[in-house]
């Protein structure tokens, strides 16, 4: 086993639950693990290149859903599994109705109102404007009420 | 409602989060590792002694071992072979094609000498003299 140098264990630290938090939103629970886990393995190989990014985050976020796509194409997106009791109650239409937005309204919105992430948070980390943030989210919430049957 | 379905993607938020298993750093080199790929992995070292039995010099600086018995040689060896015969077959096929073409260019030359009408000499028409009384 190869010892990790201390920025690169900080960098997992810092990085790791906001790529989890999007890659799980892209890719599903399981799906988005694994891309998370490769993604970081990634930058563990490339690390002088990646340590010098401006946006590393967002890289490994790109890339780990470019490797996870073609995986999640071949079986249903899996937000929360069905069978979990220890799950607390939510509306049952909720994973549904997240699984069914497009990824990047999907995404958004999760990343927003799930995740608690701010608007610039969500823009910086995916490299897009605060407005298309604010489109994104407003058109994914507008589709989440329309399935759910709830009025603004 | 609306307020209602904010509270429940917070909740859903929540409980994705405290299902999670982080991925560790340990997970992460240890994947790393195993992986061939990896240009922070240390090189495999040669089970040989790099170093020369006669004279003990040095043999990582020139590399003085047998190439043939190195384990790079037969796919290098292979791509060699593999060269000399597309290059052969490239010479042959360009020598057929230039003789091809002077073939060519000598049939469709343009024979003058042979459909150019010679011109005849007309016969010169001369009125034989009258005889004179």
């Amino acid at each position: 086993m190869f010892e990790a140098d201390s920025s690169f264990e900080g960098f997992v630290r810092r990085i790791e639950p906001r790529l989890h938090d999007a890659l799980s939103a892209a890719l599903g629970n399981y799906e988005g693990r694994e891309a998370t886990a490769d993604a970081l393995a990634y930058a563990w190989e490339h690390w002088p290149r990646i340590r010098e990014m401006e946006n590393p985050g967002g890289y490994l976020y790109v890339r780990g859903r470019h490797r996870g796509r073609q995986r999640v194409e071949r079986q249903p997106l899996a937000l929360i599994p069905a069978d979990d009791v220890t799950t607390p109650w939510f509306e049952p239409g909720l994973p549904p109705a997240l699984v069914s937005l497009p990824t990047q309204q999907r995404v958004v919105v999760m990343l927003l109102y799930c995740f608690e992430w701010t608007m610039s948070e969500v823009a910086g980390f995916l490299e897009i404007s605060k407005s298309s943030v604010q489109t994104h989210a407003e058109r994914g919430m507008a589709r989440l009420r329309d399935q759910m049957g709830v009025r603004a | 409602m609306s307020t209602e379905l904010h509270s429940q993607l917070a909740e859903y938020g929540r409980s994705q989060r405290a299902k999670r298993r982080p991925v560790g750093v340990t997970e992460i080199t240890s994947a790393a590792a195993a992986s061939t790929t990896t240009p922070n992995a240390p090189r495999a070292q040669s089970a040989e002694a790099d170093v020369c039995e006669t004279c003990g010099s040095d043999l990582t600086v020139f590399d003085l071992r047998d190439p043939v018995e190195s384990p790079a040689s037969p796919p290098r060896k292979r791509r060699a072979a593999v060269l000399a015969v597309a290059a052969a077959i490239v010479l042959v096929v360009g020598v057929v094609v230039v003789a091809d073409q002077n073939d060519t260019n000598v049939e469709t030359e343009p024979v003058t000498s042979a459909t150019t009408p010679q011109p005849v000499a007309s016969p010169s028409v001369t009125e034989p003299a009258l005889p004179s009384d």
